[in-house]
């Protein structure tokens, strides 16, 4: 029997010998309102790690952002953004539009690894998002695998939709890893925020899990 | 009538040693080194910080805390919590000046501070000296100090000379009235009308309690009274004084049905005779106070006088008699001043902990919850550190309160040694009501606030919370206002949607240097991130505000598309171009 083939019946016996557990692991998601993301994976998985790599300049994380913020604010889920280097920008919003935000200015990666693992164990958040880019690269690189795990575990256990925006691909444990590296033009301003979300060009580069999606 | 008397046995002793933070984290350490600490795994690596700069080398007067203590023997006085060891490779008893040693924790790095707090070791004996000086005898000495043949009266030498391992303690004013006051809180959980008797009695009126349930209410407040580090005995009788007997007569609680029966056995001294009353009454082969009370009353009056009568009738368990009652307090406080400084949290938080039992069981005993507190910390530099506490839901539990405390504490750095901590509560009634039904409120309100001042002290004060934009155009004018408790519904949706790519701002913007075309539009932009040809650019949009403060602001902005990729808005404010952002 080819190895995939062992491996799938390895998975339905479990499935079989443990239904509970294999229960557990259908995955409900949090819609992001951007199509090219929820329907490749539903969304955003509660209780896993999602990461979005931002290979290019102007390529539509923050956007994507917005879009979730945008989202979560009409369901009344409280949101924080650690801001791994303090770029965020509330003027590019609307006041109503971040009455549910808690946002953290970072200045160092210790500090966002932290404050991340405090907030990703409360219960009151609905969704954690990340965001590492501009941080030194140096200081990534030192950042140990056994950190990202430990978020994932914590995610896992509290039900939560943990969202990384990364230079590059980095979270050992993500769950789904999606990449951006298409820039926008100077014309792309004018339009609508809406628009510019549903044809943002994203490229689902990982997926660990044929997830039953279950869009909340 | 029937009372219940709680009875707390050489007082004095067991109030300095439940407010004595060296003992109480000695006694927890060794509670911790026998067993792992149950609960949040989170907590149980965190070793509390230190209040003061540098406290763990040197005070800020330049002296180390054990030399300032040793400095205080050296001057002949009693420190004011001190042990007694004797030297190595000496027989005799050495004397008392230099036997005397600061007792101090002994492992604090897994401190249960969420646990219950222990009390002191039963396995050390115990004395309170009447004073700091070479003449001060001993007042109080516990079972095992007196096992050992201390007794009151004894000088410090004496004792030490008879059990070489006591440990001497002070008497505390404010720890006598620390732990009278939880006795009494303990008193009204029991019924309502409660007599502030002496220091460590006090008398309840339970005649309104069912018969059968009188013990088990006494009882309970013993366990309470266990727990907050007080050992206690109770009593029920017909008489305040009879239940006293009978608090004194055991071990636990003790109703007394039959009096003549149980005061026939019990020997003379329980009616507290004088020292001539006592031996004369010797004298007459009397050491019961069954055998006294058999006496005729008139004979006893005319041989002993008045005094001889008041003594035959404690001898019979005294009358009923109305209770003085004590008035429940209205105001939620609790201070202590301590008689040396203190530079760790461990000994803050030892003492907040007695501060927040007590006063949990006081509101609880009034119907009532915290809804603020307000901690206040007396510096040796004479200042005073006073922070609010406003709890974003008002309650009574122990637990979330010293949390409270405590996360604020973790992180605290003081100029000086602390010398003084009070805690006062502003109480509120119970929030009773019902959550709607698509309500998105907190839910862990307490759990909550608890992580956003453990994220505080990672990122530093005011760099957390929802963002609020003030009422200008000016440039990045936000300002972080703490979370609602509750997400309320959207607004209706703006006329004009958002358009555009949000905006990624660098704080603070680097300086660029921009070559512009002849018609004065950016056309090369180079600096730190950017190095770059323009491929495309919009702009100037002019805008300027405050112009009648002295921060008055112009600025010309640009949204700009490089070659490279990547859209940007620059900025020229006088002649400086800056990167305020990139479009994402």
């Amino acid at each position: 029997m080819p190895p995939p083939e062992k491996l799938h019946a390895l998975r339905e016996l479990l499935a079989r010998r443990f239904p509970t557990a294999s229960q557990s692991l259908r995955a409900r998601c949090v819609a992001t309102g951007v199509p090219a993301i929820d329907e490749a994976a539903g969304g955003l998985p509660v209780g896993a790690i999602t990461e979005i790599v931002c290979a290019a300049p102007s390529c539509g994380g923050m956007l994507v952002v917005a879009r979730v913020l945008e989202l979560c604010r009409a369901q009344r889920l409280r949101v924080t953004l650690i801001d791994g280097s303090d770029c965020f920008d509330p003027q590019s919003f609307t006041q109503d539009a971040l009455i549910h935000l808690v946002w953290v200015r970072c200045h160092t990666l210790r500090q966002v690894m932290q404050s991340a693992d405090l907030l990703t164990r409360d219960a009151n958040f609905g969704l954690v998002m990340i965001d590492l880019r501009r941080q030194a690269e140096r200081e990534l690189r030192q950042e140990p695998p056994t950190s990202w795990y430990r978020l994932q575990r914590a995610a896992e256990q509290n039900q939560l939709p943990l969202l990384v925006l990364t230079p590059r691909a980095l979270v050992p444990s993500a769950q789904l890893r999606f990449l951006l590296n298409h820039s926008f033009a100077l014309s792309d301003l004018d339009s609508p925020r809406a628009l510019l979300a549903d044809v943002l060009p994203i490229e689902l580069s990982r997926q660990r899990r044929q997830l039953e999606q279950e869009a909340v | 009538m029937i009372y219940a008397v709680l009875h707390v046995s050489d007082f004095s002793l067991q109030a300095v040693l439940r407010a004595d933070p060296n003992l109480g984290i000695g006694a927890a350490a060794e509670l911790a080194e026998r067993q792992p600490l149950a609960g949040d795994p989170a907590d149980a690596g965190q070793r509390p910080a230190l209040l003061s700069e540098g406290a763990d080398t040197r005070t800020p007067g330049g002296r180390s805390p054990r030399s300032a203590l040793e400095t205080r023997v050296e001057s002949g006085a009693v420190p004011p919590h001190s042990k007694t060891e004797a030297p190595p490779g000496s027989a005799g008893v050495p004397p008392a000046s230099d036997l005397l040693r600061p007792r101090r924790p002994r492992s604090q790095e897994e401190l249960p501070l969420f646990a219950p707090i222990p009390p002191p070791p039963s396995d050390t004996p115990f004395a309170v000296l009447s004073g700091d000086t070479k003449k001060a005898v001993v007042l109080q000495a516990n079972a095992l100090a007196r096992a050992a043949g201390v007794t009151p009266g004894m000088s410090a030498p004496q004792a030490q000379a008879r059990c070489a391992t006591i440990v001497f303690c002070q008497p505390s004013s404010s720890a006598d009235r620390e732990a009278q006051q939880l006795l009494l809180a303990c008193a009204l959980d029991v019924a309502p009308s409660v007599e502030d008797t002496a220091p460590g009695i006090c008398t309840i009126d339970v005649t309104g309690l069912p018969a059968e349930e009188r013990s088990r209410h006494v009882a309970h407040a013993l366990c309470q009274l266990r727990e907050h580090g007080l050992t206690a005995t109770g009593g029920i009788a017909a008489t305040p004084l009879l239940a006293l007997y009978a608090a004194r007569d055991t071990t636990s609680v003790r109703t007394v049905e039959n009096a003549p029966a149980f005061l026939h056995r019990l020997p003379l001294a329980v009616a507290e005779p004088s020292g001539e009353q006592t031996s004369i009454l010797a004298g007459w082969g009397i050491t019961t106070l069954g055998q006294f009370t058999a006496l005729p009353k008139p004979d006893v009056v005319r041989r002993l006088g008045t005094e001889g009568f008041a003594l035959w009738e404690r001898a019979r368990g005294g009358e009923p008699r109305p209770l003085r009652p004590y008035a429940p307090a209205q105001r939620f406080a609790a201070s202590m001043e301590f008689e040396y400084e203190i530079e760790t949290t461990e000994g803050v938080l030892f003492i907040l902990r007695r501060f927040i039992d007590r006063l949990a069981l006081e509101l609880r005993t009034a119907g009532l919850v915290a809804g603020e507190l307000v901690l206040g910390l007396g510096l040796a530099d004479e200042t005073t550190h006073e922070r609010g506490f406003r709890l974003p839901e008002p309650t009574a539990r122990e637990d979330i309160l010293f949390r409270t405390l405590f996360t604020y504490l973790e992180s605290l750095r003081t100029g000086s040694a602390v010398v003084g901590v009070s805690l006062r509560v502003l109480p509120a009634r119970p929030l009773v009501r019902q959550p709607g039904l698509f309500e998105t409120g907190l839910l862990d309100p307490h759990g909550f606030s608890e992580t956003l001042a453990r994220v505080t002290a990672v990122v530093g004060s005011g760099q957390l919370g929802t963002p609020e934009l003030e009422d200008t155009y000016r440039p990045d004018a936000v300002k972080l206002v703490p979370p609602l408790p509750l997400v309320p519904a959207m607004d209706q949706p703006p006329t004009w949607p958002s358009t555009g790519l949000p905006l990624r701002r660098c704080r603070p913007p680097p300086a660029l240097h921009v070559e512009l075309t002849r018609s004065g539009q950016p056309a090369f932009v180079s600096g730190a991130q950017l190095h770059s040809p323009v491929a495309a650019a919009r702009g100037p949009w002019r805008t300027s505000g405050d112009w009648w403060k002295p921060e008055s602001w112009s600025r010309d902005e640009w949204d700009i598309e490089l070659a490279a990729g990547g859209l940007y808005r620059i900025a020229k404010i006088g002649e400086e171009w800056y990167l305020d952002g990139e479009y994402e």
